[in-house]
């Protein structure tokens, strides 16, 4: 056991960990700042107790130390106060949110059933037949589709890649016309069977 | 030099008010560097970031760079606490320097006449000026 008296052994640790724990204080009484206030009071506590065994070992004097020690723990508590009022403050908010999700999605299945309804409704009265509908075959169609038209877009491009302006409008224009043409047979054909 | 010595470092009180000060400087050339209309603080509100929600000092920093440039009122409209505890600061640093004058030969007095004075003003000051913030957090509804 070294009983050599060194008076300033772990005097530095001790003053760098009352810094650290004074500025803790304010900072973890505030909102914005508890995280700072957390990291310095761990970090206060830390160089304090290290401090505090340095000066023990060496018989010198540890009231500046413990000082330090007291007030990192004090700055450190309010941080974590804080830290815990933020944590069930943002678990409520999640509960809100989830509480108002599902309300939605409940709402939604209603306003899925309803539209479904009166689809058929609507159709069986225009057409005086019934319609079986099946939305998921639908859905999927329609996403078939997307990626269809997806990859015309990059065969466009690669068939456009070479050509002028010029000639890149007459045959955008050409294709532009005959699908109008075509739209509008189809039109005409319903409008006819009506 | 040795002068110096003796104001700021001689002892670890004149060492801890020496820190303090500069820390106090700090917060204030912290504010002077950014500004409210840029928004370009590094620290951000901790509370904002885990809770989403706004806390007591939110806009603490945009109310100290104003007052930095001595737009006080834009200061309050940035939050209603910041002219408060920027006094806080403020006293806090004129007690420091205060105090690392007043104790410049620490040999020829006792530094407990002066270290008791000094925990017990700003003691007094924090709870004061920090008021709305440890009232909040006593009385926190969980």
């Amino acid at each position: 056991m070294n009983n050599s008296k060194n008076p300033s052994a772990g005097l530095g640790l001790g003053i760098a960990g009352l810094v650290l724990g004074i500025i803790s204080i304010p900072f973890g009484i505030m909102g914005c700042t508890f995280m700072l206030a957390l990291v310095m009071g761990i970090l206060g506590i830390t160089l304090s107790a290290v401090g505090y065994s340095q000066a023990k070992q060496a018989n010198a004097s540890t009231g500046l130390i413990i000082a330090a020690l007291i007030i990192s723990i004090l700055g450190t508590s309010f941080a974590l106060i804080r830290l815990t009022h933020s944590t069930s403050k943002s678990i409520d908010i999640f509960d809100s949110w989830k509480i108002k999700l599902e309300e939605f999605e409940g709402r939604s299945d209603e306003f899925g059933d309803s539209f479904e309804n009166a689809f058929e409704e609507g159709f069986r009265e225009e057409y005086e037949e019934d319609i079986d509908l099946d939305f998921d075959e639908l859905e999927n169609n329609l996403d078939r589709l997307e990626r269809d038209l997806e990859n015309m877009g990059d065969d466009i491009e690669k068939a456009f890649e070479n050509l002028s302006d010029e000639e890149k409008a007459r045959r955008l224009g050409k294709a532009t016309g005959k699908a109008l043409r075509g739209f509008v047979d189809e039109l005409s054909d319903t409008v006819e069977i009506n | 030099m040795r002068n110096l010595y003796k104001t700021f470092l001689s002892n670890p009180y004149q060492k801890i008010n020496t820190i303090l000060a500069g820390f106090i400087i700090l917060i204030f050339v912290y504010s002077a560097i950014f500004s409210p209309e840029k928004n370009n603080y590094p620290i951000h509100s901790a509370d904002k970031l885990i809770s989403g929600s706004y806390s007591m000092s939110t806009g603490l920093s945009r109310g100290f760079s104003s007052i930095m440039r001595l737009q006080f009122n834009e200061a309050l409209s940035y939050n209603p606490f910041s002219i408060r505890i920027f006094m806080f600061f403020l006293i806090q640093l004129f007690l420091r320097i205060f105090f690392l004058l007043y104790n410049r030969n620490p040999m020829h007095s006792d530094i407990r006449y002066i270290i008791i004075p000094d925990i017990a003003i700003s003691t007094v000051l924090f709870i004061v000026f920090f008021e709305p913030f440890w009232r909040e957090m006593l009385f926190i509804r969980w």
